[in-house]
């Protein structure tokens, strides 16, 4: 037996002590209720990735994990959006992230043990309110694809409706995902297609009706463009359905407002409030709705009350919405959420404030945005597509190249190229769509033209 | 004034002040959105050492498994090693695209495959995916890949079982997903009831979800059985990961005869609970369910990973991307620093402290309903004052409250976790037994109620909050 296992404390002197204690002279006498013959005999085998055997030493673990993760090269350029935002991260976000206090607790059901958490969601449900133009928030949920499925769910218990219909326009994985859940239970969903980038108004209205619980549309949409959201809403409002505004893009928020377009839903992803890419998670997924429409919210949300002392103190609220008490009349199954993000949100958005938030969203994003827009599309083969709309920091251009096989050269740049559209959308192959963060600023939108159009000149061979 | 802790943010706000810092820049701007342009949402403004010191007196408000022992049962408030956060943080972890090039993602698809191959072994399953974010994610992921089993089988199951004693979760993920929840009894000992199973498990139940050990803290001996009727009339076993930290080592689900596992890695993999998340929830399968898995799994293929879209049946997707990599990546770091022993070691310690712990409060009088036999890594006491005993260990004896009024009213659930020392566990003993002594004795009580509580409110107005709810702050004029 090894003398010392890291993270347990129990030394061999412990151990007898606590087994005298308990009337057992082994271990395995504690686990005589597991059927003999179902017992693991053996140790468990774990193969290693390395040369030497498990468990590792501090400094081996942390010598193979620089090393696996230094094949990453990540000084790349990201000129690559798509539901996962390359934004900078100010050092004070990643800083209290990494505070104990903040890490490491449990969900805050005890409130006098967990203030700070609490105060933390309080602050954090109220900015996103503020940039939404709603009344309520949930304190997070794992993503925005799982943050659309539980809106939707949410619509038809207000509506009593069973019928969603969603926009192809909307992230094609956030569509699998709501795909894959719809076919349990008894739903309609209808997927609405595109016209020049955006949803076909006309086919929503040829299929929106007095069964239609929610209408679902990604503003920015998956292609960046801005959707007609007033004209969305009208339809939807005719017909007493719920209008729900998915946001992919959160830092759109700055420059607009979910309910100056009479969205009565916002529901999506955060992660471009402070988390970091991450391989694709953590992110931070969210619902904000009206105060009339709160008792069919799902995740966790908190309250501002006071203490025995009448001291100010904030609690969560709503748990009969819970599954830990209402169980299979929850609103959702969700008991983990993705309050570290939600704490990371907060941070940024106190960092930003107003006006640096808009100035981020506005020059640094959409401006420059459009100035790569302009400069891209002049290259030749580089035509303009989708044109007449309006987009926030994403925008797509026809590719005289095959994406991919471009997209393989720029990387000899150093340069992640724009996402092939033709991986999700068959029919608009050759088609590319590119990002344009504050992280990418003039300078490496010029060095990416230069590139693309040396690239023309002498093919991609 | 109102009496508060910390000041809200949004009152620390000076017009102009701001932390932000942005580059210098040469743009032509352009009035791009014209009339549809928002007006100013009401952030906070402030200056960055505003920001730090808010934070930082926030936090201060909080207890935490580094400063206490977190005895929460069914929780695993493990302590979670700093070199794990070191190494998610490695910018080739943190600063990285899903869609990028595969092979510019090696890294991170090399500690996926391993983790998912760590998984497969300890739970004795054929395959995980790691896309699900928490247990109950991993609970909608299970059921789905059970629903599409039977519908691909041609079979009509409309109803899941699970035990009166299951995390609220299990039902709230059947409905949720349009399944009939039918709840099983338990029996006096705290065990299933078999007769009741046998009456229940009829031909149109698909899935039957079990926790074992259960909430109660005790592994069920009659699993053989239990996964023999489960079987018999052709339905699937769904275990609950959420008390894997009692076993690992010594049994293993896939053994005991579950099809599906979900694991939270949160609890028994040292990941933190960050205030509520993100975790994450890989769910495992047995052989006949591999191709239902959600898409992509991470492949081996020559000395390369590769992400595998093409699954047969899959069900589909359960979330955007691959699954919360920030928190695999630290499961993995776990596994390999502590290695098959360690991990059978974790298991063996829990138990030994938690039975050392019901052990010793028995004797000090507290009353052990299943108490008769051994827990596993938590034990379940019953106390009529149980409210009032939680709230006197955290304001008055700095100890954090275990979970109460589970799995049945007047419960509490004590979970020491095998990385808290027998001298915690003894101070923690010794808070519970002066805690009981004022509640009996109003002297003791009154004396006690004259300190300085070590929590920075008293008693929540519960009614209060409930009754009236302000879920944001309004906006100053």
């Amino acid at each position: 037996m090894k003398d010392n296992i890291s993270y347990i404390p129990t030394t061999k002197n412990d151990l007898s002590e606590m087994l005298s204690e308990i009337g057992v002279n082994k271990i395995d006498d504690l686990y005589s209720t597991i059927p003999k013959k179902l017992r693991l005999n053996r140790d468990f085998l774990l193969p290693s990735p390395l040369k030497i055997d498990l468990p590792f030493s501090e400094i081996e673990l942390s010598g193979y994990m620089r090393e696996i993760s230094a094949k990453n090269n990540n000084n790349y350029k990201y000129f690559l959006g798509a539901g996962c935002y390359n934004h900078y991260i100010p050092s004070i976000v990643d800083l209290f992230l990494k505070l104990p206090k903040f890490y490491t607790p449990y969900t805050p059901y005890k409130p006098e043990t967990n203030q700070g958490t609490l105060q933390v969601m309080y602050e954090y449900q109220t900015m996103m309110c503020r940039l939404t133009g709603l009344e309520v928030s949930n304190a997070s949920l794992y993503d925005g694809a799982t943050a659309m499925v539980e809106a939707a769910k949410m619509a038809s218990r207000l509506t009593g409706r069973n019928e969603i219909i969603i926009s192809k326009s909307i992230h094609p994985e956030y569509r699998q995902v709501f795909n894959t859940y719809f076919k349990y239970g008894d739903w309609k969903v209808i997927e609405v297609g595109i016209s020049n980038g955006k949803t076909d108004l006309k086919e929503l209205r040829q299929n929106i009706s007095g069964q239609t619980a929610a209408v679902i549309i990604q503003s920015p949409n998956f292609f960046g463009i801005i959707e007609d959201l007033n004209q969305v809403a009208r339809m939807a409002h005719k017909h007493t359905s719920l209008f729900i505004s998915l946001v992919v893009e959160a830092l759109s928020l700055a420059l607009i407002k979910p309910t100056d377009f009479d969205a009565d839903i916002v529901a999506g992803e955060a992660q471009s409030f402070g988390s970091h890419m991450s391989f694709g998670g953590p992110h931070l997924g969210f619902i904000n709705c009206y105060s009339k429409h709160k008792s069919k919210l799902p995740g966790r949300a908190v309250t501002k009350t006071e203490d025995a002392d009448g001291k100010t103190a904030y609690m969560l609220w709503g748990a009969a919405r819970e599954q830990h008490i209402s169980r299979s009349r929850a609103t959702s199954n969700i008991c983990s959420n993705h309050a570290l993000n939600a704490l990371a949100a907060s941070i940024y958005l106190s960092w930003y404030g107003n006006k640096g938030l808009e100035e981020l969203a506005d020059l640094y994003n959409m401006q420059m945005a459009h100035y790569a827009y302009e400069t891209i599309r002049k290259i030749h083969g580089y035509a303009a597509t989708f044109t007449g709309n309006t987009f926030f920091n994403e925008f797509v251009v026809n590719c005289p190249h095959d994406v991919s096989a471009l997209n393989k050269k720029l990387l000899e740049h150093s340069i992640v190229g724009g996402l092939d559209l033709g991986r999700f959308y068959p029919e608009y192959k050759n088609k590319i769509l590119f990002c344009i963060t504050e992280k990418t600023n003039r300078n490496d939108i010029d060095e990416l033209v230069d590139i693309l159009t040396y690239l023309n000149e002498k093919g991609l061979k | 004034m109102e009496k508060e802790n910390v000041t809200l943010i949004f009152k620390e706000t000076q017009g102009g002040r701001a932390a932000y810092s942005l580059p210098k820049i040469t743009i032509r701007k352009k009035d791009l959105l014209g009339e549809h342009k928002r007006e100013t949402p009401g952030l906070p403004e402030v200056s960055e050492r505003q920001i730090a010191g808010h934070y930082q007196n926030l936090a201060d408000l909080n207890f935490c498994p580094y400063s206490e022992m977190d005895p929460l049962g069914s929780c695993t408030m493990k302590y979670n090693p700093p070199l794990m956060e070191a190494i998610a943080s490695l910018p080739g972890f943190l600063d990285i695209h899903p869609y990028q090039d595969e092979s510019t993602i090696q890294g991170p698809l090399e500690a996926m495959y391993f983790l998912d191959l760590y998984l497969r072994e300890i739970a004795g399953m054929a395959q995980f995916t790691l896309q699900p974010s928490a247990g109950a994610h991993g609970e909608s992921t299970g059921i789905m890949i059970g629903g599409a089993y039977f519908t691909h089988k041609k079979e009509k199951r409309t109803k899941i079982l699970a035990p009166d004693s299951s995390h609220g979760t299990n039902p709230a993920s059947v409905t949720n997903l349009g399944f009939e929840y039918e709840q099983v009894n338990s029996n006096g000992q705290g065990w299933v009831d078999l007769g009741d199973l046998e009456k229940r498990m009829t031909e149109d139940v698909a899935i039957f979800m079990l926790t074992n050990p259960n909430t109660y803290g005790l592994f069920d001996p009659n699993i053989d059985t239990i996964a023999e009727i489960i079987h018999r009339k052709g339905g699937l076993l769904y275990y609950d990961g959420a008390n894997l930290n009692a076993i690992m080592g010594k049994c293993r689900p896939g053994d005991l005869g579950f099809d599906i596992v979900h694991i939270n890695l949160h609890k028994t993999f040292g990941t933190p609970h960050a205030m509520g998340g993100p975790g994450a929830g890989p769910t495992g399968v047995v052989e006949k369910l591999k191709d239902f898995l959600p898409i992509p799994t991470v492949e081996k293929q020559g000395e390369k990973y590769t992400l595998n879209y093409s699954l047969e049946h899959t069900i589909g997707k359960v979330k955007a991307f691959y699954g919360n990599y920030s928190v695999l990546v630290k499961a993995f770091a776990y596994i390999l620093m502590l290695g098959p022993e360690g991990l059978r070691r974790v298991s063996e310690t829990a138990v030994v402290h938690a039975n050392y712990m019901q052990e010793k409060l028995k004797k000090k009088g507290f009353k052990f309903p299943y108490g008769n036999q051994h827990c596993m890594h938590e034990c379940v006491m019953k106390h009529e004052n149980i409210d009032i005993l939680g709230h006197l260990l955290s304001e008055y004896f700095k100890k954090l409250q275990a979970t109460i009024h589970f799995p049945e009213a007047n419960c509490y659930m004590i979970e020491p976790t095998e990385t808290e020392t027998k001298e915690s566990i003894d101070e923690y003993i010794e808070a519970m037994v002066e805690a009981d002594k004022a509640i009996k004795d109003p002297t003791v009580m009154e004396g006690l109620e004259k300190r300085k509580t070590f929590t920075p409110i008293r008693k929540i107005n519960a009614k209060r909050g409930m009754a009236r709810p302000c879920l944001i702050e309004e906006e100053e004029e």
